[in-house]
């Protein structure tokens, strides 16, 4: 039998890792318990987020609905960025290691299924539960339509960051797992890691700003998912939303069109300085707002709009799980060899040339 | 060349210093079953994963059917493995876990359900058919592995110790599926320590020792390799009954007694019936308390045993 032939059979069926998977995961009660707290919780903490914005937090001012729907939008997100990039991991620390803590690993490798479709079928499976997580919580997030205040590419620009996000999340414990061969080795080092990178970097960011008034170099931004949703959120209320400075003048409360149409122009935009209003917007937004010391009409400082550090950051995730899975997939051979072949080098070289035009194309280098 | 299931060239594994299979010269026929013993550690678990390609020489080659092995998938077409030790997938029923193996080894849709059933089938499983794995019984587990590695329809089997943790009923019925699965042509290569389990169904056996191929060959051939043995029983005086029966002719050895029989003195004789009875007679001039006197038959364990001790008073000089 070839293995041209045999891979050509392989293309057309269903990856059988994926059918194992999911025939064991969504047997039992398991998987549904995980579901019902994720939506109860992420229930709770929206209902809490609707409380606060409606309470009297704009100090007598009046409350817009869309200021609302905002609020918890971006509230939302943060919630499932977080819960997305804690539980993916969680899901796929086992994925080789179990395989050889249970003794099944061998006999899984002596069959002819090829070591990316291994990766692939464990990397699938762990997403469609995540991605039942994220569609079971549409239902709920779309109550936030009802507030107004949040545009198309609002949502799907933190769609994008929280499902990258995800799969890099999973795609590390992929990685830590077929490095370590241990589940519990293999849990500690991808929590480390996302701690590092989501911690780390927000407080490498918040030293700078301490130190000196110089924007936050991109490099302690772009690789944290955090500051990337913080800086397409920040867009929501437009320029001058960096955390709740002043209360909003009801004069200026021209109707905002949705995608911010007439009347949106630094300084006068109807949502400045409001803010989004939830605990901890500060703390993730820091350094996406660079300082200016130009002032509006009004006298209130102009601060400029958010930096978009979220197109970089789709490019290093998007690195980052194709290295993991690169390393992975040298990992899980019974003969490791490290060497690049030919065909890695190939594909990497495809990759960052298509990134790279993709980004020319969109001009993202240069906004 | 072509006839050879199975050829290794100077194959040897080393594990940082250790040296667990050293130059092994194997030569298995197609349609044989060979059984590959080996005392705790010998490095059979060893040299069977190289031959599944799951295990990377530190040099030497593997030969499966002429073809030169230098990856794993190359092997997997060719071979089916069964481990030593190995466990299976909580939450799959039966036929869900070789479905699973069928659709990693690329098999088509339709032929797919045909394929399970006939393995349940031929290892009797079939009423188990949608029982929980980790339900089952160790022997059916045992089978059910099996089973598994017979997915593809591969012309090598490689069995390591198959009949561990078996009843002798399941012994039994272990060998009957062995024979039809010869009959089927394929070539089978099962490891064990426990050697009568082996010696009425191998066709050709290969003895290793600390990684050494010690011979290989059919039952005859290494039967010729033995030396014959008598066994003395000694109740008392054993020194003396010792330093005796070295002295006569027809002797080649006298073996210490092991120390769950410390009576038994074993000795290697190749002389013929009369000087047996000489050196019988001469011990009961010597008075010495002769409870039993009989000459061992050459079986495969004593062959083994010799082997083996050979090997290790050599590497002890
Ligand atoms: N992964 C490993 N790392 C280090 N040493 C190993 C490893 N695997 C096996 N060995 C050593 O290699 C030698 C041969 O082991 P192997 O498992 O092949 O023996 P075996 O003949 O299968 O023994 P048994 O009858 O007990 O199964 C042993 O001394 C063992 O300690
Ligand atoms: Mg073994």
């Amino acid at each position: 039998m070839s293995n041209r032939a045999a891979s050509r059979r392989w293309s057309l069926q269903p990856n059988p890792i994926v059918v194992k998977e999911l025939r064991s995961r969504m047997r039992g009660g398991r998987a549904f318990i995980l579901l019902t707290g994720f939506l109860l919780g992420l229930g709770l903490v929206g209902y809490g987020l609707f409380l606060r914005a409606t309470s009297g937090q704009n100090n007598g001012a009046p409350i817009f609905s869309a200021q609302v729907g905002q609020t918890l939008f971006a509230g939302l997100a943060f919630m499932l960025l977080f819960l997305v990039i804690l539980i993916a991991p969680a899901v796929t620390v086992g994925a080789i290691s179990s395989e050889r803590e249970r003794l099944t690993y061998e006999m899984l490798i002596a069959t002819n299924l090829p070591s990316h479709r291994l990766l692939w079928g464990k990397l699938i499976s762990a997403l469609s539960y995540i991605a039942l997580l994220l569609l079971a919580a549409i239902p709920l997030g779309s109550i936030v339509f009802l507030f107004g205040g949040i545009t198309l590419s609002h949502v799907i620009q933190a769609a994008v960051i929280i499902v990258l996000s995800a799969i890099t999340s999973a795609m590390l414990g992929i990685w830590a797992s077929a490095m370590t061969g241990k589940t519990g080795r293999a849990a500690v080092v991808s929590y480390v890691i996302i701690g590092l990178v989501l911690g780390g970097f927000l407080f490498g960011a918040e030293i700078w700003t301490n130190r000196t008034t110089d924007p936050v170099p991109t490099g302690l931004l772009a690789p944290n998912p955090i500051s990337a949703l913080a800086s397409s959120l920040g867009t929501l209320s437009g320029p001058g939303s960096g955390g709740g400075i002043t209360t909003m003048r009801a004069f200026e409360a021209i109707p905002m069109a949705a995608g911010g149409g007439p009347g949106w122009w630094p300084g006068s935009n109807p949502f400045s300085n409001t803010g989004l209003n939830f605990p901890g917007w500060r703390t993730f937004s820091i350094g996406i707002y660079p300082a200016t010391d130009q002032f509006g009409p009004d006298g209130m400082p102009i601060i400029a709009e958010p930096r978009s550090v979220w197109r970089i950051t789709i490019i290093i995730l998007i690195m980052a799980c194709l290295g993991f899975f690169w390393m992975a997939l040298h990992a899980v051979k019974p003969r490791r060899r490290w060497w690049p072949t030919w065909g890695d080098a190939a594909m990497l070289s495809v990759t960052s040339l298509s990134l790279l035009g993709l980004g020319f194309w969109i001009g993202w280098w240069f906004r | 060349m072509s006839e050879l299931a199975i050829q290794t060239v100077d194959l040897l594994r080393r594990y940082g210093k250790y040296t667990a299979v050293n130059k092994l010269n194997l030569t298995i026929a197609t349609g044989s079953i060979f059984g590959f013993l080996g005392p705790n550690g010998a490095g059979k678990t060893t040299t069977l994963r190289m031959l599944a390609g799951l295990l990377e020489p530190s040099s030497g080659q593997v030969f499966l059917h002429g073809q030169l092995i230098q990856k794993t998938s190359t092997a997997a077409a060719i071979v089916g493995y069964m481990p030593d030790f190995f466990g299976v997938y909580d939450d799959l029923r039966v036929w869900e876990y070789l479905d699973f193996y069928a659709r990693c080894h690329g098999i088509e849709p339709a032929k797919r359900k045909s394929t399970v059933d006939g393995l349940l089938d031929l290892v009797d499983l079939s009423d188990k058919r949608n029982a929980f794995v980790q339900h089952l019984s160790r022997g059916m587990q045992q089978r059910l592995c099996l089973a598994h590695a017979l997915v593809h329809d591969p012309k090598i089997l490689l069995l390591d110790e198959p009949a561990s943790g078996l009843d002798p009923q399941a012994r039994v019925e272990l060998r009957e599926l062995l024979r039809t699965l010869r009959d089927m042509g394929k070539t089978i290569i099962l490891s064990s320590h426990i050697l009568n389990e082996l010696e009425d169904i191998c066709t050709n056996f290969g003895i290793m020792a600390r990684g050494q191929l010690l011979a290989q060959g059919s039952l005859e051939t290494l039967r010729q390799r033995s030396r014959p043995a008598l066994q003395i029983k000694v109740l008392d005086d054993l020194e003396r009954a010792m330093r005796l029966i070295g002295a006569q002719s027809g002797v080649l050895r006298v073996l210490e007694p092991a120390e769950e029989t410390p009576n038994l003195i074993e000795v290697e004789f190749d002389g013929n019936e009369q000087q047996a009875s000489q050196l019988l007679l001469n011990l009961a001039r010597a008075e010495l308390p002769i409870a039993d006197f009989h000459r061992e038959d050459d079986s495969l364990e004593r062959l083994f045993l010799q082997l083996v001790n050979d090997h290790v008073t050599e590497e002890q000089l």
